[in-house]
């Protein structure tokens, strides 16, 4: 039998061999998951293009990191680029430069991130490279050929090369940090000669002229300043001029000197480029409490240009030609005219919720008595999806019944008296619809006001549960709730305004019907911080899911002082004194 | 043990040959157990016309999207008339932002070069036929070539017009070892391959296949004509373009359907109507894909161009709200909601339901003739006869007179700017726009860079805005980048070098 074994081991053996040499090839595996190079070692692969900048990395001994693990974008200059650079800092070779210099400079080149130009805008890259100044991008084009730019010093050869940490973007130039602060450089050109002594009298000058700032609020800042000529258009050709115009209390270093508001309503906080200060629609300066609207007009980037009171005012336009201008702790802007704190008294502002430029465009709905804009009693009007008004959100669930609509009703009706016969609907609960509203205030100047909300009384059901609401302003509770189910309560006007209630429509005062469904409910006080645009957020907070019939018409604010009845508004759009 | 011996030999042989035969990469049978192979193709003429009918079918879209919703994208991306919506892909908006990369998978131009392929062996294999089988005749095989040229013709336009250089294939790639690394060709010399065909097919296409849906539906010889207006206005030959557009017109056999309630029905909802030329036609069995594109999860909405009553092309009449130009809300668009509304409205205010979502897409209608014609009038000194023309269209549309401008007949530049606004209003998102604003632009060696740069400060993310303009201003920029994948597998190709 022990043959036979043998024999079978070697046959199973043989067989095993044989299908072995006539079966498949031998594979090579591969054990490095990839093959990409790091930053380091692919600066090392092309010495034609990059073996000066290596010498740099390596002398600044950064080459062993930008060889290891990690997300880093570099720009790497050119052999060419950094030849010139020796050139014009007339030293002989990269080794003349000692390793701090060179970690400066490369430092400058380096950001802890990956970015590639899907990302670049007209502005600032998102991330501040290793030296702690921004980078500023952008395209420029020379000789029919764009390419994009860095810091406006070099343009980007090649971009995009992913490699295992990092990306490299390929640069024809050694990019050089900015040297002067933003107060050097506003000091440097002479067109700024007049807005330079005013920084220098008002103590700004100092202020923007730290590096690395240890209060890191300021550790960048911007500068919006003006030319001589902007100063000369508006009569002032002196620096004596502009002193004699603001400085009432004669020492322009206290904070209460309007030649100080006037200097500190020029700085803003944290590097902003232009691309960035359009981004935001308004900006907080340095003077406490004030902001600058911005805008983007064609082409033309302005400042507080805004209706203000039913009244346009033209605003201000940036010189692009001479904005963006980097300065090692912020940026420096050129506006082409002469402009300063608007001093404006509290003015009461009635917010028709309903009007919204979005709405306007739509000829066929708004203010239209139409079917589709109809109060129904389940709700009614054209609906709208989030995202379609710029200045109204909601937190929309995917349910049909977390849209708002537009309701607009007959001039005749004999039930809603809404100001010009439009509302918004909101439906309100704490499941599918929605939890909170959000709006956008018109512009409010700063002082305090009393807030009215003014709805049309919906209930869908008398066995409802009161449905209250809590109202936020800029993210401040105010001191009442209201409910779109409640009636106004019946008695005289100073009764009700002990209450918190008034009459805003022209629906004839019977205490009855109509008119106890057009209510006006004061919420309370509110102390508006700043001129600007601010947002109101209506908060459901009834553990219910709520109901469709909330039909918003308008918000008052009015100041404290005013008259808080009068005037009273009419279908038709009128204002009743 | 001898006869356990010989049984081990026979176990062993047979385990060897098995383990030999599945290890090895041989079969036994070569032909396809479930297709046909060209050897067996390729016999008859009705062979021949499935062909044919195969490279109208994949216009319809298979493993890619369907290329009218490349021609969309393509035509109306880079352009002003939309506004990114809920369900928009960044790389739509990369491309609205004139922020493209090379990785963008929108400028795949895979699914174009598959159906010029399909071409391609139609017009190297179709020729055969024509000795195997002698019911067909030499008139029927040329028209069915002079058909796959044209289409041919029409696809490398697209390219041309998108990418300028392409790779130029007229040969089929039929077999692996044709296959072959191509390289870039001028977009001058696909245009005169273009032309090439065009001349070609302009002889043999029929006229009539005598039925309608076939008339607007495959390639007749005025789709040719139609075509070649196109082409020689990109090229800047206004006479020959002018006679293409002539053949049409005196030919008598289109009109433009009256602007009454029943214009949209005809034209866009039921399609075929007696102003299409060439149709792209979608139907109940194969639904085209701007359902979900515009309605279900907007990809894209109309932009303010198209909605604002007073800045917008449109316009309205505040005084008198019945008074609309027929074009503009509940045609290109539903104003209310600002839904692009010519794919998936059946009239100006209900929406088609998703089963029937098989709009056609209009490639060429008679009013592009019109207007086509009044372009090469314009711009060889009759403009007067180019704003009669102008105005027969916009009498049909009932344009607000609003929308009117008063133009100096002899002044070409106004009147081509005022044909490229009609031509907005006339075929929003009918993938024209961003190939007529850059055919305008580049005329004259970039003569009107301006009508490019004014766009892109409209359309641009304020943020994005200058980087646009200073984009826009390399003519490289105007067309799309090679996608990352063909560079990759064809070492020939060389990239656009704004992209590099």
């Amino acid at each position: 039998m022990k043959p036979k074994l043998a024999f079978i081991i070697t046959a199973i053996a043989c067989v095993f061999a044989l299908a072995y040499i006539s079966g498949c090839k031998k594979l090579t595996y591969v054990t490095a998951t990839t093959s990409d190079v790091n930053i380091y070692d692919y600066l090392l692969k092309n010495p034609d293009q990059f073996s000066e900048f290596a010498k740099m990395v390596d002398k600044a001994g950064y080459s062993g990191f930008l060889n290891a693990y990690g997300t880093y974008t570099l720009f790497a200059p050119t052999n060419d680029g950094v030849k010139a650079f020796l050139t014009e800092t007339g030293k002989a070779s990269v080794d003349a430069f000692t390793a701090a210099e060179l970690q400066n400079i490369v430092k400058l080149h380096l950001i802890k991130d990956t970015i590639n130009t899907s990302v670049f805008t007209d502005g600032k890259l998102p991330h501040v490279t290793m030296l702690g100044q921004y980078l500023l991008t952008g395209v420029s084009n020379e000789n029919g050929v764009s390419s994009y730019t860095v810091n406006r010093q070099a343009l980007i050869l090649q971009p995009n090369i992913f490699l295992s940490n990092g990306n490299v973007h390929v640069i024809d130039h050694v990019l050089k940090a900015a040297t002067k602060t933003a107060a050097q450089t506003v000091e440097a050109s002479t067109d700024f000669s007049i807005f330079t002594q005013a920084l220098k009298e008002t103590g700004y000058y100092d202020s923007l002229n730290i590096l690395n700032n240890p209060d890191t609020t300021r550790r960048f800042l911007t500068v919006v300043a003006e030319t001589n000529k902007a100063l000369a258009d508006s009569g002032i050709t002196t620096y004596a001029a502009l002193k004699a115009k603001y400085s009432k209390t004669g020492d322009p270093k206290r904070a209460d000197d309007s030649l100080h508001m006037y200097v500190a309503y020029h700085i803003f906080t944290d590097a902003r480029y232009l691309a960035d200060i359009i981004s935001s629609p308004s900006i907080p300066t340095l003077q406490p409490l004030e902001v600058v609207t911005t805008k983007l007009d064609g082409q033309d980037v302005l400042l507080n240009d805004i209706s203000f009171n039913g009244k346009y005012e033209p605003g201000v336009k940036l010189q692009r030609s001479t904005s963006d201008v980097t300065a090692s702790n912020g940026v420096v802007h050129s506006s082409t005219a002469h402009f300063a704190v608007k001093i404006r008294v509290p003015v009461r502002v009635d917010f028709d919720v309903a009007d919204q430029p979005e709405l306007r465009k739509l000829t066929n709905v708004y203010r239209q008595v139409t079917t589709a804009n109809a109060i129904t009693s389940t709700g009614g009007g054209t609906v709208f999806a989030k995202g379609a008004f710029a200045d109204i959100t909601w937190n929309a669930n995917t349910s049909t019944t977390s849209t708002i609509s537009y309701c607009c009703i007959a001039a005749t009706s004999t039930t809603q008296y809404g100001w010009r016969a439009d509302y918004l609907r909101f439906p309100m609960g704490n499941t599918s619809r929605n939890l909170w509203v959000e709006l956008r205030t018109p512009l409010l100047v700063k002082g305090r006001y009393k807030v009215w909300i003014s709805y049309y009384r919906g209930k869908a059901s008398a066995n409802n549960p009161a449905f209250p609401n809590r109202v936020d302003f800029d993210g401040q509770p105010m001191q009442r709730t209201f409910d779109f189910s409640a009636q106004k309560p019946t008695g005289t006007t100073g009764e009700l305004e002990a209450l918190g209630y008034k009459q805003y429509t022209e629906v004839a005062t019977t205490n009855t019907g109509q008119d106890l469904n057009n209510v006006s409910r004061l919420l309370g006080t509110v102390d508006v911080q700043t001129t600007d645009r601010h947002l109101v957020r209506i908060t459901f907070l009834a553990n219910s899911t709520g109901q469709e019939l909330n039909y918003l018409d308008m918000i008052q604010f009015i100041p404290v002082n005013d008259n808080q009845q009068r005037p009273i508004f009419g279908r038709d759009g009128s204002i009743i004194p | 043990m001898q006869k356990f011996k010989t049984r081990y030999l026979k176990i062993i042989c047979v385990l060897f040959i098995a383990t030999a035969a599945c290890s090895c990469g041989k079969y036994l049978e070569l032909k396809p157990q479930d297709g046909i192979i060209r050897e067996d193709f390729w016999k008859t003429k009705e062979q021949l016309q499935a062909a044919v009918d195969g490279c109208y079918a994949s216009l319809l879209g298979g493993s890619d999207r369907p290329i009218p919703e490349y021609m969309f994208l393509w035509g109306e991306l880079r352009a002003d008339l939309l506004t990114p919506s809920t369900g928009v892909t960044s790389e739509e908006t990369d491309i609205m932002n004139v922020n493209i990369l090379a990785t963008n998978s929108l400028t795949n131009w895979r699914a174009i070069y598959r159906t010029i392929n399909y071409c391609n062996t139609v017009i190297d294999f179709g020729p055969g036929v024509l000795k195997v089988d002698q019911t067909l005749t030499q008139q029927s095989l040329d028209a069915s070539l002079a058909e796959v040229k044209a289409l041919r013709a029409l696809l490398y336009f697209y390219l041309v017009r998108s990418f300028r250089d392409v790779p130029l294939v007229v040969k089929s790639t039929s077999s692996d070892d044709q296959l072959q690394q191509l390289t870039k060709t001028s977009g001058a010399e696909v245009l005169q391959q273009i032309i090439k065909d065009l001349s070609e097919a302009e002889t043999a296409a029929p006229l009539t296949y005598n039925s309608n849906a076939d008339d607007k539906g495959r390639i007749t010889r005025y789709t040719v004509y139609a075509i070649q207006a196109d082409v020689y206005l990109w090229m800047e030959k206004y006479p020959e373009a002018l006679a293409a557009c002539n053949k049409i017109i005196n030919s008598q056999k289109f009109g433009l359907v009256s602007g009454n309630t029943g214009w949209f029905t005809n034209v866009f909802v039921n399609g075929n109507s007696s102003e299409g030329i060439f149709e792209i036609q979608f139907d109940r069995t194969k639904l085209n894909s701007f359902y979900p594109m515009f309605r279900t999860r907007p990809r894209f909405i109309a932009s303010s161009i198209i909605t604002d009553p007073d800045n917008g092309i449109y316009m309205a009449d505040v005084l008198d709200p019945t008074k609309k130009d027929i074009r503009g809300d509940g045609a290109a668009a539903r104003f209310g909601d600002g839904l692009i509304w010519k794919y998936i409205g059946v009239d100006d205010n209900t929406m088609r339901v998703a089963e029937e979502s098989f709009a056609h897409w209009i490639v060429y209608r008679y009013a592009d003739i019109l207007l086509m014609k009044a372009e090469a009038l314009a711009l060889t000194g009759k403009g007067p006869e180019a704003l009669d023309l102008v105005n027969t269209i916009r009498q049909r549309a009932k344009a607000l007179t609003q929308t009117a401008r008063v133009v100096d007949p002899t002044d070409a530049e106004a009147v081509c700017d005022y044909i490229l606004e009609e031509r907005a209003r006339e075929f929003a998102y009918e993938g024209k726009r961003w190939y007529d604003v850059l055919r305008h632009a580049k005329r004259n060696n970039y003569k009107r860079q301006d009508i490019l740069t004014e766009m892109v400060s409209r359309t641009v993310s304020g943020s994005l805005q200058q980087s646009a303009i200073a984009k826009f201003k390399d003519a490289n920029s105007h067309y799309f980048p090679i996608y990352t994948y063909e560079l990759q597998t064809d070492k020939n190709l060389v990239q656009n070098p704004f992209y590099k």
